[in-house]
């Protein structure tokens, strides 16, 4: 969490004038939790010390902002908030629905031009908000099937990029194989997101971030007689390993990079 | 009038930028929970997805327990099963080595339904060869990805979002288009008044 804290702050120190969008959503931002720090406790310990709140109160108010106004509908900001949708310029309905979104859904205005016709938008790196939006998005047994609906329905009008080989496909692909894979042993229209722990509440997993095993997933994704194809070697290899994405993140350049002095430089997006 | 423009979001000048190595890089994605989409130019993979090793006989940094399932995606008609040979996570754009195992992952979309996996062993101290477990994955259907039965419909919609529409290719499109674009000047005698291989008799 200390991390998370840092880059916060790393953001709000260099961009205080222009990114006064993200101190309301500091809250959201906070949560992330690794297990692996030495005290689980740690997690949710900034909403602790507020009064009044606990992890349901936190999520309902995740799921409230999410779905925006009664009557609007967020189907495309919950598919945009976790695939990372890209917008096409130059549709005509770009901006309205940006701007929608917006005011609405959650997304972030991180800035505009001095004359401000142009605006940089975004939906940034929030795991909790993902986790509200995957709820929504797996509430009932057609709701998703209608959001991919409305995004193909926005795709074929132009208004969102679906990449040059089909990456946006693949990130829906493997993304919602994880999130049916979590809920697979959940009983239907279950309104539980977090994995329970009856003994203390804070120290609960959200379902959409916690570990997966690898070697399940795959089966899962895959087939029962994926590992039998893998081999057992591969299944042992493989033995301790996890996954837990909860949502895409874009990066603005290569995962790597030559520095002029020989170091290899990673560059970190959106977080 | 006021009327506002879109542009990309180029969060790595704007928000946050830091030199880290691949193992933080691969870390902090792993704490948010975060998968990477990768730039269009990057070379070899699509996608990123952080993979941590809970095992109590590695060492106890976090840093030491990352890898990575890279992912490459086609949308074309043919097969590009050979494909999944080619991703390595030490190309220079990457640079992802680890001694621990990796996934390379190529989902061949508009392919026919196939499954092939591989796990070479034959060299064990090499890094590329017994270490990475590639999946060649063709075909978004419910044989090749069988939890699509769990979710009636879904697949259909998600082949509809792989690929734009082609142009058609028939000989008369393509001959109908060129006289579109350059008018009758294609037919094969303007063409060879252009190359100067046919003269004009003058009356």
């Amino acid at each position: 969490m200390q991390m998370v804290l840092k880059n916060f702050l790393l953001i709000k120190s260099r961009h205080s004038d222009i990114l006064l969008d993200l101190v309301d959503r500091c809250l959201f931002n906070v949560v992330i939790f690794s297990r692996f720090q030495i005290d689980q406790s740690y997690r949710w310990k900034s909403m602790m010390n507020v009064d009044n709140q606990d992890v349901n109160s936190i999520f309902a108010m995740a799921l409230l902002k999410l779905r925006g106004p009664r009557g609007s509908d967020p189907a495309l900001a919950i598919l945009s908030q976790r695939f990372a949708l890209d917008v096409s310029f130059g549709h005509p309905d770009a901006v309205s629905y940006v701007e929608k979104e917006i005011a609405s859904h959650l997304r972030i205005c991180y800035a505009t031009t001095k004359d401000r016709t142009w605006s940089f938008t975004g939906y940034p790196s929030e795991p909790l908000v993902s986790c509200a939006a995957a709820h929504i998005l797996h509430e009932n047994t057609t709701y998703l099937w209608g959001a991919l609906e409305a995004l193909r329905t926005k795709v074929d009008e132009g208004l969102f990029e679906i990449g040059q080989s089909g990456e946006l496909t693949s990130r829906l692909l493997l993304l919602l194989a994880k999130d049916t894979y979590v809920r697979k042993n959940l009983p239907e229209n279950s309104q539980s997101y977090t994995t329970p722990d009856e003994d203390d509440k804070w120290r609960s997993d959200l379902i959409d971030c916690q570990q997966v095993s690898i070697v399940k997933f795959l089966e899962y994704l895959f087939g029962e007689s994926f590992w039998t194809r893998a081999g057992h070697a591969a299944k042992e290899a493989f033995h301790h390993a996890y996954i837990n994405f909860s949502h895409w993140t874009p990066l603005d350049e290569p995962i790597s990079h030559k520095s002029k002095d020989g170091y290899v430089l990673c560059i970190v997006s959106k977080i | 009038m006021s009327y506002a423009l879109l542009a990309r979001y180029d969060s790595s000048n704007l928000l946050y930028r830091d030199s880290v190595s691949t193992e933080e890089w691969t870390l902090r994605h792993w704490h948010r929970t975060s998968a990477v989409q990768c730039c269009h130019y990057q070379s070899l993979v699509d996608q990123m997805i952080p993979i941590f090793f809970d095992d109590p006989a590695l060492p106890l940094s976090d840093g030491k327990r990352m890898s990575q399932i890279f992912i490459s995606d086609k949308a074309g008609q043919s097969s590009n099963e050979p494909g999944a040979s080619f991703i390595t996570r030490t190309h220079h754009s990457i640079a992802c080595s680890s001694s621990l195992p990796f996934i390379a992952l190529l989902l061949d979309l508009n392919g026919k339904t196939k499954l092939d996996v591989t796990f070479p062993q034959k060299e064990p101290n090499h890094s590329e060869t017994d270490q990475c477990l590639r999946i060649y994955a063709s075909g978004l259907t419910e044989e090749t990805f069988p939890f699509l039965h769990s979710r009636p419909g879904v697949a259909k919609s998600l082949r509809g979002l792989i690929s734009k529409p082609k142009e058609p290719m028939s000989d008369e499109y393509l001959q109908a288009q060129a006289h579109l674009k350059f008018g009758r000047r294609m037919d094969g005698s303007h063409l060879r008044w252009e190359e100067q291989s046919q003269t004009i008799e003058l009356k």
